[in-house]
């Protein structure tokens, strides 16, 4: 007997709680099974995700290092008299360091440093070369990677302990040049130098227009980090089911639902990224990282907010065009790429238009690329913007119905290297 | 029932086949049992069921200090909340049951006996909001303001359907006795 509502109450609670042993059912042991291996694969991907991850890192520090060994000005006081050892009419100059685009004008007046950047300016109407007093300590930035051109007028030339050369370089006449070091690579500048100044000014430390030999160009490379963000949009296809059609559901209104209702969503883009350029002519491959998705604002026979995103590793290979003006870039480029899935489990509306199910991402997918690329650079390094449209060239979802393809416009900002 | 060893909880940790499957064993009769008090279709029990499953084993590095078989009640509530949540207008379900009901609060008074399998039946003649707020008040021993936060309704509407439950609950087992007893 119970009369009251507690009692009721905790009659109910204890009959409603009772455990009964009962056998499993097959179908709730084949759906359990389906699951944990699922699990189980995304468990192997988040792996390759992390070895993604962890290698951008390691390239983003590799990119810092660089830039800031590059950027590191090293002030030295340099005393006089212990670079140079003079023995009668022969200069040796002894230094440790190995200089490969380095390159020694002796003359008997003047003691004159220039750094690579002068020298580039001088040959546009800028040279300002700095005049250093015999007596008192140079101050010179040791920069390896800098070349430099100095004027020495006797023994008491401080700024030279960068220089390395195999053989003595001797001094014949106050202002004649001796055993010139050749390097190829200042050949093409020299000459323009050359021409440019002739009228003006004779400088007999330098060679004659046109005899110093040219080198061919060669494949310029870079390698660099790109970030950024694109907006996606998703296109529900309904496949072509033949004449079956009389028992298949109204997918045309299936469609026409989850397309008004699966809406744009945004994606992060990393990338790594190598390539070659020789003339106008640009390769670029690396590793991109990249997602494709939407938004789902299910109002039907069901309300369902979420969002479904399907991330890839993928390689792209793109074939482009370059164009220089002085520091400014502009790339045109077009490729495509073989990505792998790592989150591939989305949520959506079934043509029972009542029911909302996981459905998979195809494990690789093919992806279509156009991209232009504006660079600014500086130094060794390309500072690049990049507007690019992406497009899944295959389904990227194929349920039995219906197919997924998305589309992408993003931009991407990043920094390369330039690696001579 | 005793909770399971700490030994077989760490292996399914380590993604052991063999022991995600004694752990379900062991979790099966627990959450068929809430999945059948709330909802009507096997179909349904079965996603249930096995989503929360898997949301046990995927949170069992947080799982502490309370009882196993209490921590994993409470996730496949919450699954079936959640679930209920995200039908179409939940909200106007509240609104029509109320309206269809009337404020009829007199308990039909009588004697009964509860048996589990037909209080099962019985629940699912109740209607869906009436159902969750009954299951989750007199069952789960949540208060009405915490039902209501949950659901998103007032405390008083979650009172009203708990009333409405027990009236229609004793009514049927009272039918139900008469049936048996002629």
């Amino acid at each position: 007997m119970l009369s009251t509502n507690d009692a009721f109450d905790r009659e109910v609670k204890r009959k409603l709680e009772e455990l009964r042993s009962e056998e499993i059912p097959l179908d709730f042991l084949e759906d359990l099974h389906i699951r944990l291996n699922a699990q189980e694969k995304k468990k192997k991907k988040k792996g390759l995700f992390w070895f993604f991850m962890s290698t951008l890192f390691a390239a983003i520090l590799f990119l810092t290092f660089k830039f800031i060994q590059n950027n590191t000005i090293e002030k030295t006081e340099i005393p006089q008299n212990t670079s140079i050892q003079s023995s009668g009419n022969v200069f040796v100059v002894q230094t440790k360091q190995k200089v490969t685009h380095q390159m020694v004008k002796l003359s008997a007046k003047n003691a004159q440093v220039y750094d690579e950047k002068i020298m580039a300016t001088p040959l546009q109407g800028k040279l300002k070369p700095k005049t250093t007093s015999s007596k008192k300590p140079i101050r010179t930035s040791r920069k390896p990677s800098v070349n430099r051109v100095v004027h020495a007028q006797n023994t008491e030339i401080a700024p030279l302990e960068q220089l390395h050369f195999s053989t003595p370089i001797s001094l014949t006449s106050s202002h004649e040049m001796v055993n010139f070091p050749m390097i190829p690579e200042m050949a093409p500048l020299i000459n323009d130098f050359q021409l440019k100044t002739k009228s003006t000014s004779s400088n007999p430390a330098y060679p004659e227009p046109g005899i110093l030999p040219m080198e061919k160009e060669k494949w310029v490379q870079t390698f660099g980090l790109f970030m950024g963000m694109s907006g996606i949009v998703s296109s529900v296809d309904v496949k072509n089911l033949g004449t079956s059609g009389n028992v298949l559901p109204d997918l045309k209104k299936y469609a026409e639902i989850r397309n008004a209702q699966e809406r744009s969503t945004s994606s992060i883009d990393l990338s790594l990224r190598t390539s070659w350029t020789k003339h106008h002519f640009l390769v670029q491959t690396g590793l991109d990282y990249f997602e494709w998705g939407e938004q789902l604002k299910y109002d039907y026979n069901l309300t369902y907010d979420g969002v479904n995103r399907y991330s890839y590793v993928s390689i792209p290979l793109y074939l482009g065009y370059r164009q220089t003006w002085n520091k400014v870039q502009l790339s045109a480029s077009v490729g495509s790429s073989v990505g792998c899935v790592i989150k591939h489990d989305g949520y959506y509306l079934q043509s029972n238009l009542t029911t909302i199910s996981v459905e998979q991402a195809r494990p690789w997918t093919s992806t279509g690329y156009v991209q232009l690329e504006l660079s600014y650079v500086k130094d060794n390094y390309r500072f690049s913007i990049a507007p690019t449209y992406r497009r899944s060239l295959t389904p990227v979802i194929n349920s039995l119905y219906t197919t997924n393809t998305y589309q992408s416009i993003g931009l991407q900002m990043g920094i390369s290297a330039i690696l001579k | 029932m005793q909770d399971p060893s700490a030994e077989l909880l760490k292996k399914v940790q380590s993604y052991d086949r063999r022991a995600q499957l004694e752990l379900y064993q062991l979790c099966y009769p627990v959450l068929i049992g809430v999945a059948r008090r709330f909802r009507k279709n096997d179909e349904d029990h079965k996603t249930l069921v096995n989503n929360a499953f898997m949301k046990i084993i995927q949170n069992l590095d947080k799982y502490q200090d309370i009882r196993f078989f209490s921590w994993i009640k409470r996730i496949i509530t919450n699954e079936i909340i959640d679930d209920f949540r995200r039908t179409k207008n939940y909200h106007k379900l509240f609104q029509q049951d109320t309206t269809l009901e009337g404020k009829d609060s007199v308990h039909a008074e009588a004697e009964y006996e509860l048996n589990q399998a037909h209080l099962h039946a019985m629940l699912q003649l109740l209607s869906e909001p009436t159902r969750v707020v009954f299951n989750l008040f007199v069952v789960d021993g949540y208060s009405h303001r915490e039902i209501g936060e949950m659901l998103g309704i007032s405390e008083q509407t979650s009172k009203w359907h708990t009333k409405v439950a027990r009236k229609k609950l004793k009514e049927l087992l009272k039918i139900e006795s008469h049936v048996i007893n002629e």
